[in-house]
């Protein structure tokens, strides 16, 4: 039960989200995480502390991706893709896809 | 986290000062031998966000969980989480982790608030609804 994201694989999952600089405060930078790069939608809005330990502990991330700690861990190391996350976030109900007839709910 | 752990996994340790303790072992081997961690948890009463600018409506109940390599060892993986609005931060101690959660509280209301409505997906709508609920800005 060691920490499962640290700081390193937080920044890695942020880039591989193509996370976009948002928000900040003292201790964390806000990155927003949009369906396509229109930026039409917000999926999630992730957050990295600040500091300059690579270890400092993010398992507060595995709320933010709406994934398990084991599948958070692998968005990081590449087994799971930007794709299979949002099919994973549609499936859940955590996100319509715009194009969705559902998305136009007013 | 208490709540959605694999219930077979754990072993349930009731400890003083009004929280629980788990200890984690792998039931694929030998439960009995193989201890890979322990985590701790309580509920928490936040009342404030120490902010100028923001406040509560009125206090939210936050979960605070801890987790250690082994049983024996310090806590000092913390997750301080929000539930009713999806929201969590990191500590090296609960302490740090409440700290954390305030200004993470106050980040995502700033964030999700910069956007039009029909820009926020399902998630950042639901949880924009929760935080506006929970807090007043000043």
């Amino acid at each position: 039960m060691a920490r499962q994201i640290t700081k390193e694989l937080a920044k890695k999952i942020v880039k591989k989200l193509k996370g976009k600089k948002g928000a900040q405060t003292e201790a964390h930078q806000s990155y927003d995480v949009f369906y396509d790069s229109s930026r039409t939608l917000l999926i999630t809005n992730l957050t990295i502390r600040h500091g300059s330990e690579r270890d400092k502990g993010h398992d507060h991330m595995e709320d933010e991706l709406f994934l398990s700690p084991h599948n958070a861990k692998e968005l990081a190391r590449c087994n799971l893709s930007r794709d299979q996350w949002i099919d994973n976030l549609v499936e859940n109900g955590h996100l319509v896809r715009p194009d969705d007839p559902a998305a136009n709910h007013g | 986290m208490i709540a959605t752990v694999e219930k077979s996994k754990f072993v349930y340790l009731p400890i003083a000062a009004g929280g629980s303790r788990f200890d984690v072992f792998d039931s694929s081997e030998r439960p009995q031998k193989v201890v890979l961690g322990s985590l701790i948890g309580f509920a928490h009463s936040l009342d404030t966000l120490e902010s100028d600018q923001y406040r509560l409506r009125k206090p939210v109940l936050v979960v605070v969980n801890g987790y250690a390599d082994r049983p024996a060892t310090r806590y000092d993986n913390w997750v301080a989480r929000f539930p009713e609005a999806g929201i969590s931060a990191s500590g090296d101690s609960a302490e740090e982790a409440i700290a954390n959660l305030r200004d993470i509280i106050i980040l995502k209301f700033k964030a999700f608030s910069s956007f039009p409505a029909s820009q926020l997906g399902v998630e950042p709508t639901r949880q924009l609804a929760v935080l506006r609920k929970s807090i007043i800005e000043q």
